[in-house]
Order: structure tokens, then sequence, then C-alpha cells
């Protein structure tokens, strides 16, 4: 793919609205409110909810030619083998690097060697 | 003061923009999102989407989402922005990331909005930002031109490389007891929600269930 895409294009301006708006709106309209503790609380569990949310598919699951998912548990599932060294390293260690690269060598050596 | 959040964009911008190439997207549209968006986790989560073929209104509603954090950020910085104007407000909050968030806190705690507001002080928060931000900038668009030149990376494992990230960006959260709960009930939710065919709405569904159950649930 090269040059420009209209779609991707306009999906980007449309995070761009959203995300600037979320930065910026706060500043702006906020300097005299607060926001309730329920509020702060609950917006304080979004990353970890997405994160994982994002990661179950990858992970847990495997796509079928209809686009419907099945659970897919398995030593012969390479993302789920691969996302033990790289929970294990981000946990213990704190290293973005190095978690993504544990991730990412844990699937090329089970690719190479089965 | 910016140089640690320099050295921590290098490696994760170079990997964007090798995943983003991976996932079929050109320089421009690489740079462009990390000019017009500059959100790392939010940037990570659309090549995902976008690549898999969810629906652009979906990538955008997840985005907001996934940047609901920095309402939460910023409305903690408010006060102590009240008497700075308008347009250097919006040129700070367009640059806000985590990482310039917590070093800008960190600089001016113990500061009045007064205080905030003169030149000097505004120029060191500028400062964090902008160095931050060409650097996302730089990297990523580096990462993206550099991918080219790598051809197939799928050998390398690259395909793992977004889960990779989103692992390496949830692990520190899970330190604390009621984030791990969330997780919980977020990875639950989902695989419920996957499993009946929801699709790419099911981490929307997920996340704000989940959050939602870990303020209601004691």
């Amino acid at each position: 793919m090269s040059g420009i895409n209209t779609l991707v294009i306009a999906v980007i301006v449309g995070c761009s609205l959203v995300t600037v708006f979320e930065k910026c709106a706060p500043l702006w309209l906020l300097s005299r409110f607060k926001l309730s503790p329920k509020a702060e609380l609950w917006l304080g569990y979004i990353p970890a909810a997405v994160l994982t949310a994002l990661i179950m598919p990858e992970i847990f699951f495997v796509k079928n030619q209809d686009a419907s998912y099945s659970l897919f548990i398995s030593i012969k599932n390479v993302f789920l083998a691969a996302s033990v060294p790289a929970m294990i390293v981000a946990y213990t260690r704190e290293s973005f690097f190095g978690s993504v690269v544990a991730g990412m060598a844990t699937v090329a050596l089970l690719r190479y060697f089965f | 003061m910016a140089i640690p959040i320099m050295l921590g964009y290098i490696p994760a911008g170079l990997a964007f923009g090798v995943l983003a190439r991976e996932a079929g997207f050109s320089v421009l549209e690489t740079s462009m999102m990390s000019l017009m968006v500059f959100a790392g986790s939010a940037q990570f989560t659309m090549i995902a989407q976008m690549s898999s073929g969810v629906p652009g209104a979906m990538v955008v509603l997840t985005c907001a989402i996934v940047n609901l954090r920095y309402l939460l950020m910023n409305t903690s910085v408010a006060a102590r922005l009240s008497r700075t104007r308008p347009m250097r407000k919006f040129i700070l909050g367009y640059m806000t990331s985590d990482e310039t968030y917590v070093v800008n806190c960190a600089l001016s705690d113990h500061l009045t909005p007064d205080e905030f507001a003169s030149p000097g002080v505004f120029c060191r928060a500028l400062g964090v930002d902008v160095a931050s931000y060409l650097t996302w900038f730089l990297s990523t668009t580096g990462g993206c031109v550099f991918g080219a030149m790598l051809g197939d990376v799928g050998k390398f494992g690259a395909d793992f490389g977004l889960s990779a990230v989103f692992i390496a960006l949830l692990a520190p959260r899970l330190k604390d007891r009621k984030q791990l709960r969330v997780a919980l009930y977020s990875g639950v939710i989902c695989s419920v929600c996957i499993l009946n065919g929801f699709g790419s709405s099911s981490v929307i569904i997920a996340s704000a269930v989940a959050a939602t159950l870990g303020v209601l649930l004691p």
C-alpha cells in the first residue's frame, strides 16, 4: 500500500479530533470544576481494561474462516506461549522494549524449531 | 528533563513505525498519525484494528476510549493552568502524553496558577513537550522507512509485536490489585463477547463494563 488512502486518512483525522478534544477540553473547561472521585476511579481503570480486551482475541482465540472466533488454548498456540515471557519481562523488569523483544523472539524461535 | 522521555520514545517509535509498515501503512500515513494523534497506545490500537478490517467509526470510538485517560490527567492539572492563555492551553494540551504529563507534573507540582502562567515556566513545559513530540514523530517515521527495507518481518515474530506492546503496557498496571481485578473482569467479558459474535465492539463493551464493575464492586 502506498500513497493516500482516503478511508485511512479519514480515520486518522477522526482519531486526531477525539484525542485533541480529550487532551484539551479539561484544560479549557475544567479550570474551576473537579471530577467526582467515582468518575476519576472509573477513568483510572480504563487503560488496564482496554489493554486486556485488546490482548484477549490475539492470544486466546483463533479466527475461523467465517470470521467467528474459537478458543485456542494449546501448546501449539505460539502467541499464547510467547505472551508468557513477554508478561514476565514486562512485570519483573518493567522494560517495554525487553518485553516486546522477548515476545517476538519466542514466536520466531517456536516457528523456527516446530 | 526531556532526555529520559526521548530515550524511551526512540525504540518504541521505531517499533511502531516497523509494525505500521508491516500492517500496510505508508510513511505518509504513519507520520500523519504521529503528528495528529500523538498517543502511543492509541496509535498501536489504530494500526491493529485498521489492518484487521475493523470499521472506521469503531476505530475512532476505540481510540477515544483508549485516550480517556488524558481527560483524567489534564483534569488533574486544569486548576494549575487556570491563569494560562487559551492558546497556550491548547498547545500544552495537544502535546500531552503519559510521559510528558509525569515530567511536567514533577516540574510544576509546587507552582501557583500565576507562576505557571509566567513565560519561563511555560517555556520549560513547552520544551519538554516539543522535544518529546519531535522524537516520537522522527522515530516512528524512521521506523516506517526502515521497515520497508526489512521486507517480510513475519519470520522475526513481528506479527506478535502489537500484542507484545499491549502486554508491555498492561503488565506494570497489574501490580495494583484493583487494576488486576478490572483486567480479569475485562478479559472474561471480552471472551464472552468474542464467542458470541460481537467482533470489534467487544473491546469497548468489555472495557466500559469492567471499569464500571471495578468502581461498583467492593
